[in-house]
C-alpha cells in the first residue's frame, strides 16, 4: 500500500469511517504484531498487546497531527503501551545500569559476530536483553523512531538514547560470543 | 590524532549528530583507517539488526486478524437498542417497584448506611481501635487494600482512579463515633435484669442474653441471642439464634438460622436465615421484609409484609399488605390481612374459609420450567441478556485495560473453573468469619457486596472470551461490544437447554469468577527465551 493511500486512510478514520480503519489495521497490524513480538517476552503478550494498541490508536485518532507520519506516531503508541507493560512487570527485569567505556573501540568481536551470526541468533540475543535496551534497539531498528521520540517512550534525554543503543550493542555481541 | 568514540559513530550512523559534528565525523573517517573500518563495522552490524528485527519470520496469528466486517454496525446498532429497552424495563418494572417496598419496610439509605457501613456506634474511633490487636489488624488489612486498590488505580489515572479515591475517602472518613460498650471476650455474656447500659452494646460471644436494658443499639453475634429486657435502640444480630422475647423499641436486623420473635418490636423487622417464627401474642409496630426457607407468622404486624420462602404460613395480622414469594402459602383461620395480598408461588395456595381478607387474594403461579409456547418467556431471557450486556458495557467502556485482561485470561479455562470453585466457597466462608469478630464486620460486609456483583460478572466475562474466540481480537470498542453480545446470547441460549443448562450456569460462574480472581492476583510470568 503506498503511503497516500495509507494517510489517506488515516484521514477517513479520523472522520469516523470504520472500514478505513479496519483498512489501516490490515495494513501496519502485522508490523505492530512484530514490534510486540520483538519487545514482549511472549507470543500471547504480544498478540494482546497489538489488539490493545489498536483500540488506544483508534481512540488517540482524533490528536494525531496528520502532517506528521502516521506509522512513527503508531509505534509510539505502541512502544509506549509495550513499556507500560514491561514495567508493570517489575523486578523481572534488571535494567542494565553497568558503566560503560565509550572510548573502548573493538572491532574484533563485532568482527567475528558478523562473519558468523544468523537473524535467528540475533533474535535470540535480542530477547535476552533488559527490557529497556531491547525497547531502544527495537524501536531504533525496527520502527526507524528517532533518538528524540525513542527518549519521550522511555523517559529518558535523548543523549543517553544513544549510551543505551550502545550498552545494547555491546551486551548482544557478548551474548553472541559466549555462544 | 584524536579519534572519536563508538558512540559517536554509532549516532553518526543514526543520523543523530549535528551537521557541523557530522562533517567533523565524515572528515576524521576519511583520513584515519581504524576509524573508518569500525564505522563500517558498526553500519554492517546495524543492517544485520535492521534485518533480523523486520524479518518477516511470522504470520499475523488469525486471532490478532481484524475478522469483523463492519456490516456487524448493524446489529451492534440493534444490540444497543435492546439493550436500552432492557435497561428501561429492568428500571421501570423491577427496580422502582423493588425501592418502594423498601422504603416502606422502613429502610432508606440512612439505615441501609447505618448497617453496612459505619454506624457511629461501631466504631471507637481509630486511634482507641489502634490499641486493640484485632482491631489494629483489621485496620492494617484495610488499609492494605485501600492502598493497594489506589495504587494499581492510580498508574492508570483513569475513571476508575476516582471511583476507587471516593471509596477510599468514604471509608476513611470517620463519622461521629459514639464511643460503645464493647465486649468481647464474654463467652456466655449476660446483663442482668436491672442493669441498665446507657450506650450502644456490642457483644461478641458465645451465648447473650439481655435481660437488663440497653438504652442505644445492640449489636451482637455469636451462636445465640436472647432479649428478654429492653433494647430502647436497634437489635443488629448475625447468629445461629435470635430470641426477642422482651422489647425492642427500635428495628430488628437479623442475619440467623433461626429467628424467633414473642415480645414487641416498636418498628421494623428484616431478617434473613431459615426459620421465621412470629408467635402468637408477638406485635411487630412496622413492617416485616424476611427472606428464610420457612416463616410462621402468627403474631400482629402494624404494617407491610415481604416474604420470600420456600413455606409461609401466616395465621397472624398484617396491618398493611402482603407480598409473598415462594413456593407454598398457607393462610390459616385466624389470619387478617387488612391491605391488599400477593401471593407469586409455584403452588396454589390454602386460604381458611375464615381468614378475613380485606381484599382477594392475587395468586401468580410461577412454572419452575419455562413455557416456551408463550412469548414472555423469550422476554425474560432478553431482559436477563439486556441486563448482563449493560454490565459488560460498563467494563469495556469505563475500563477497558481491566476489563481486557480478565477475558484473555478466561482462556486458562481449567484453572479458572478451579480457582472460581475455590474461591466462591473461601471467599464468603473468610467473610462471613470476619463479620463475627465484629470490628471486622464492615470488611466482610463490603467482601460480600463486592462478590455478589463480581459473580454476576463471571458471565460477561466468558461471554467476551467467546465472542472473541469465535470474531478475533477485537480493535475497536464496537468490535469488543459485538462480541460481548455475541457471547452472552449463546451463554444465556446454553443455560435454557434442559438438564444442561443449571450445570453450564454453574460451570460459567467458576469460570468467569475464577478468571477475575486469577487477573487480580496474577504475577508478572518469568520470560522465556523467545526467538
Amino acid at each position: 500500500m503506498s503511503q497516500s493511500r495509507l494517510d489517506r486512510l488515516v484521514e477517513e478514520a479520523r472522520a469516523g469511517d470504520r472500514d478505513a480503519w479496519g483498512e489501516v489495521y490490515r495494513e501496519v497490524g502485522p508490523m505492530v504484531l512484530r514490534l510486540c513480538r520483538r519487545i514482549l517476552p511472549t507470543r500471547e503478550d504480544a498478540e494482546d498487546a497489538a489488539a490493545e494498541i489498536f483500540m488506544k490508536a483508534q481512540l488517540k485518532l482524533e490528536h494525531y497531527d496528520s502532517g506528521r507520519p502516521f506509522k512513527p506516531w503508531l509505534y509510539r503508541v505502541a512502544a509506549n503501551h509495550c513499556w507500560d507493560v514491561l514495567r508493570a512487570r517489575r523486578g523481572r527485569q534488571r535494567v542494565d545500569d553497568g558503566e560503560i567505556d565509550v572510548e573502548s573501540r573493538a572491532p574484533d568481536p563485532l568482527e567475528r559476530i558478523l562473519v558468523r551470526e544468523t537473524h535467528e541468533e540475533v533474535r535470540g540475543a535480542l530477547a535476552r536483553l533488559d527490557d529497556r535496551a531491547r525497547l531502544a534497539l527495537c524501536l531504533r531498528y525496527f520502527s526507524e523512531l528517532s533518538y528524540e521520540e525513542i527518549a519521550e517512550v522511555l523517559g529518558v534525554t535523548s543523549s543517553f538514547v544513544g549510551v543505551l543503543l550502545l550498552r545494547a550493542r555491546r551486551r548482544m555481541r557478548r551474548i553472541l560470543t559466549e555462544q | 590524532m584524536s579519534h572519536f568514540d563508538e558512540l559517536d559513530y554509532i549516532r553518526y550512523i543514526d543520523g543523530e549528530l549535528t551537521p557541523a559534528r557530522t562533517a567533523e565525523v565524515k572528515a576524521h573517517i576519511v583520513e584515519c583507517s581504524s576509524c573508518c573500518e569500525l564505522v563500517e563495522a558498526l553500519e554492517r552490524e546495524t543492517v544485520l539488526l535492521r534485518e533480523a528485527l523486520i524479518e518477516a519470520d511470522e504470520k499475523v496469528p488469525a486471532k490478532a486478524r481484524p475478522s469483523v466486517r463492519e456490516e456487524l454496525s448493524w446489529a451492534l446498532l440493534g444490540v444497543m437498542g435492546m439493550a436500552a429497552f432492557g435497561l428501561y424495563t429492568l428500571w421501570s418494572r423491577i427496580l422502582v417497584p423493588w425501592l418502594e417496598r423498601v422504603q416502606v419496610v422502613g429502610m432508606d439509605f440512612e439505615s441501609l448506611f447505618a448497617v453496612v457501613l459505619f454506624k457511629g456506634a461501631l466504631w471507637e474511633g481509630w486511634s482507641t481501635m489502634g490499641k486493640n490487636l484485632m482491631q489494629g489488624v483489621t485496620l492494617i488489612v484495610a488499609a492494605l487494600v485501600v492502598i493497594s486498590a489506589l495504587r494499581w488505580s492510580w498508574r492508570r489515572m483513569k475513571l476508575s482512579t476516582l471511583l476507587v479515591a471516593s471509596v477510599a475517602i468514604l471509608l476513611l472518613i470517620q463519622p461521629s463515633a459514639e464511643a460503645a460498650v464493647i465486649e468481647l471476650d464474654a463467652r456466655h455474656y449476660v446483663l442482668e435484669m436491672g442493669q441498665v447500659i446507657d450506650n450502644d452494646l456490642i457483644v461478641v460471644g458465645e451465648t447473650i442474653r439481655i435481660e437488663g436494658t440497653v438504652d442505644g443499639d445492640l449489636i451482637a453475634t455469636g451462636q445465640s441471642v436472647i432479649v428478654t429486657g429492653q433494647v430502647t435502640g436497634d437489635v443488629f444480630a448475625f447468629c445461629q439464634r435470635v430470641q426477642i422475647d422482651g422489647r425492642v423499641d427500635g428495628s430488628v436486623r437479623t442475619g440467623s438460622q433461626f429467628l424467633d420473635l414473642s415480645g414487641r418490636v416498636g418498628r421494623n423487622v428484616t431478617s434473613g436465615g431459615e426459620t421465621i417464627d412470629l408467635r402468637p401474642g408477638a406485635v411487630v409496630d412496622g413492617s416485616m421484609t424476611l427472606g428464610a426457607q420457612r416463616v410462621n407468622l402468627d403474631g400482629r404486624m402494624g404494617r407491610d409484609l415481604i416474604i420470600g420462602a420456600e413455606l409461609n404460613e401466616l395465621n397472624g395480622t398484617i396491618g398493611g399488605s402482603a407480598l409473598i414469594a415462594g413456593r407454598r402459602l398457607t393462610i390459616g383461620p385466624g389470619a387478617e390481612i387488612h391491605g391488599e395480598a400477593k401471593f407469586h408461588g409455584a403452588e396454589e395456595p390454602e386460604v381458611s374459609s375464615d381468614a378475613k381478607l380485606a381484599s382477594p387474594l392475587v395468586v401468580e403461579i410461577h412454572e419452575e420450567t419455562p413455557d416456551y409456547a408463550k412469548g414472555e418467556t423469550y422476554m425474560k431471557a432478553v431482559l436477563k441478556w439486556a441486563a448482563a450486556f449493560v454490565f459488560g458495557l460498563v467494563g469495556v467502556l469505563v475500563i477497558p485495560g481491566p476489563y481486557q485482561k480478565v477475558v484473555n485470561t478466561s482462556a486458562r479455562t481449567g484453572l479458572s473453573i478451579l480457582i472460581g470453585m475455590v474461591a466462591s466457597v473461601v471467599i464468603p466462608f473468610v467473610a462471613f468469619v470476619i463479620c463475627l469478630t465484629l470490628v471486622g464486620l464492615p470488611v466482610g460486609l463490603t467482601a460480600i457486596f463486592v462478590l455478589v456483583p463480581a459473580l454476576y460478572a463471571a458471565q460477561v466475562f466468558v461471554g467476551s472470551w467467546l465472542g472473541k474466540e469465535i470474531l478475533g481480537a477485537p480493535s475497536t470498542h464496537g468490535q469488543a461490544l459485538s462480541q460481548l453480545a455475541l457471547g452472552l446470547a449463546i451463554i444465556h441460549a446454553v443455560q435454557h437447554v434442559p438438564y444442561v443448562g443449571w450445570l453450564a450456569t454453574f460451570v460459567i460462574i467458576f469460570w468467569g469468577f475464577g478468571a477475575l480472581v486469577l487477573a487480580v492476583t496474577q504475577r508478572p510470568r518469568p520470560a522465556p527465551a523467545s526467538a
